[in-house]
């Protein structure tokens, strides 16, 4: 479906995409990165708003650069919220609908059953400056998918949902990947994409850290090195156990919140084995949770196993 | 035939974001002027009224609407966030520069019109210092006013797509220099200004010369401005609307335009 080739986009001096090749076949992608990661970027490359400075780019396989065709298969709800002070929500999406060359009657039609389907209905008749966050946002996501395009791209689709918004989004989302289009997603906050349980695509400074399932990705944190944090009715007891057995780069124990922190260069190792700790030696482990479970956590460890700093399994 | 039905939804897209209270209070004020200074001079004296001040005021008018609509063709998207959703669309680019270009030179067209005729509808028959009929000058600025509108339009419309934040300072920039201060040099330099030809126009239709005793009118015209015939002035025009036309095609096709949140990556 789409394909990358060693691309690279530079914006004069600065690195927008750095070198990435990746292959994706139809299905759901979750594109995680920080802000200012390079996401935008390369969902403008797929779209062909932007030409690579250096490398390829194929969609259905061709230049999407080139092929204005493409975009009627693409539905893009970009991280943007466009405003007319008197225009309504309907007729803003019909006439997004009519510019990929439907007539009036089917593009106002398209409109209006995109506008139900995000449940915009009571409102779609209203000038859209009068729209809150989350009303906004489900108009911007009725012109991407009122064609019904074979791709749905969504950079940041929760910004500016409610509780009630966000379930909605992700339940429609799923019910799209159910109905077998693809989608990518872009985020920089995990759990809203795994929701929806797609391959992920870990991006950070313009380059690919890494790619797979969700488990995948985590396999491959779980053998960094990474601060595991253990919470045990006898911490001092647990902090020399550990000490004694595991090879630690360092212990810390907060006595008064029953928490013996641990540094090691192989957590994958501790974790497997804490639990026959807490049966063979009778202690009680409340909780163990990895101190590197926060997206920016995981970028930083994976930025650092990319520069050579740290290596995936140490 | 999908590149027209993408024309015809920006039109009529852009025709309704026209069509409200604050734009068109605006549209009024503009049009309202010319009349007005023609209603002052009238009254201010006896004298008769110089043609050539309608022309100028309406061109005023014109221009000045040309500019608030015509420049700002790629900016007001990019400002406005809209970019994104309009070019991801087949043909998104072109529909953006041609259905704003139809809506700028309509839309300036119709509201120097309107000052035009306000304007000769207070002047009496006879009024003119020429003593030319006021509808031959009705009709005859028309055209003028149409043909204007269609070219610096598109001139316009070519620096909206090569400069975003600085395209009005440098279309007023471009009207002052060429259109006014080089159109003016008595040389060959002048004639590839679109207000030379404008000109020419006026004098062809309305048969006016300076007069000069000593020299044929014939032959004093075509020393100032030439021995073009009237239908060479309209292809000038209309070659440079299309030329400008298809190099701000060109340009908005090819070009990466970056919104500031792209700059951010």
């Amino acid at each position: 479906m789409i394909e990358f080739f060693k691309v690279t986009k530079l914006y004069k001096t600065v690195i927008g995409v750095n070198d990435i090749s990746l292959q994706l076949e139809p299905g759901a992608y979750g594109l995680l990165g920080p802000n200012g990661s390079g996401k935008t970027t390369l969902i403008n490359l797929i779209m062909g708003q932007l030409q690579p400075t250096m490398g390829r780019v194929a969609v259905f396989g061709c230049d999407p650069w080139k092929s204005d065709h493409l975009l009627n298969r693409i539905g893009l709800c970009p991280a943007l919220q466009a405003s007319y002070p008197y225009v309504t929500g309907l007729q803003w999406v019909d006439f997004l609908v009519r510019l990929r060359g439907f007539k009036k009657a089917q593009a106002r039609q398209l409109a209006e059953q995109a506008m139900q389907l995000v449940g915009m209905e009571h409102a779609m008749r209203r000038a859209m400056s009068g729209y809150s966050l989350g009303m906004r946002q489900r108009t911007v996501l009725a012109q991407a998918i009122a064609h019904e395009p074979d791709l749905l791209i969504l950079d940041e689709p929760f910004n500016g949902l409610d509780p009630k918004g966000r379930y909605e989004m992700t339940e429609f989302l799923q019910n799209w990947v159910k109905r077998g289009r693809s989608l990518i997603l872009a985020s920089h906050i995990l759990h809203e994409v795994e929701a929806l349980n797609p391959s992920l695509l870990l991006i950070s400074g313009g380059r690919l850290l890494a790619s797979g399932s969700p488990q995948q990705v985590r396999s491959i944190l779980a053998d960094c090195p990474n601060t595991i944090s253990i919470r045990c009715r006898q911490p001092q007891q647990l902090a020399s156990l550990v000490a004694q057995r595991f090879q630690v780069e360092g212990i810390r124990i907060r006595a008064a919140e029953e928490i013996v922190e641990v540094e090691t260069n192989s957590p994958l190792e501790l974790l497997q084995r804490i639990s026959s700790l807490a049966s063979d030696d009778g202690l009680s482990i409340h909780e163990v949770r990895s101190g590197d479970e926060s997206l920016q956590q995981i970028f930083t460890t994976l930025m650092r196993i990319h520069r050579g700093e740290l290596r995936a399994g140490a | 035939m999908n590149l027209i039905t993408s024309i015809q939804a920006t039109v009529s897209f852009e025709l309704s974001r026209v069509l409200t209270f604050q734009r068109m209070s605006l549209a009024a004020v503009m049009a309202l002027f010319p009349p007005m200074m023609v209603w002052i001079l009238n009254n201010s004296s006896n004298l008769p009224i110089p043609e050539f001040v309608i022309a100028v005021l309406c061109g005023m008018v014109c221009l000045l609407s040309l500019l608030l609509w015509a420049t700002p063709n790629v900016y007001a998207e990019l400002e406005g966030k809209s970019w994104t959703f309009v070019t991801t669309r087949p043909h998104g680019r072109w529909s953006i520069l041609f259905g704003k270009f139809i809506i700028a030179a309509g839309w300036s067209f119709l509201i120097a019109w309107i000052g035009l005729t306000l304007c000769i509808i207070q002047v009496d028959h006879g009024a003119f210092v020429t003593g030319a009929e006021p509808v031959v000058i009705w009709y005859v600025f028309s055209i003028l006013l149409g043909l204007a509108s269609l070219v610096y339009a598109a001139v316009f419309s070519l620096f909206g797509v090569l400069i975003q934040r600085r395209a009005m300072v440098v279309a007023v920039g471009y009207f002052l220099i060429f259109e006014v201060v080089l159109a003016a040099i008595p040389a060959n330099v002048g004639k590839i200004t679109m207000s030379y030809h404008l000109f020419c126009l006026m004098l062809h239709w309305l048969g006016w010369v300076i007069p000069d005793q000593n020299v044929d009118p014939r032959q004093e015209f075509e020393n100032l401005y030439g021995l073009f015939p009237a239908w060479i002035h309209v292809s000038a025009i209309l070659a440079m609307t299309v030329t400008m036309l298809g190099l701000a095609a060109i340009v908005i096709r090819s070009r990466e335009y970056v919104t500031l949140e792209d700059a951010q990556v």
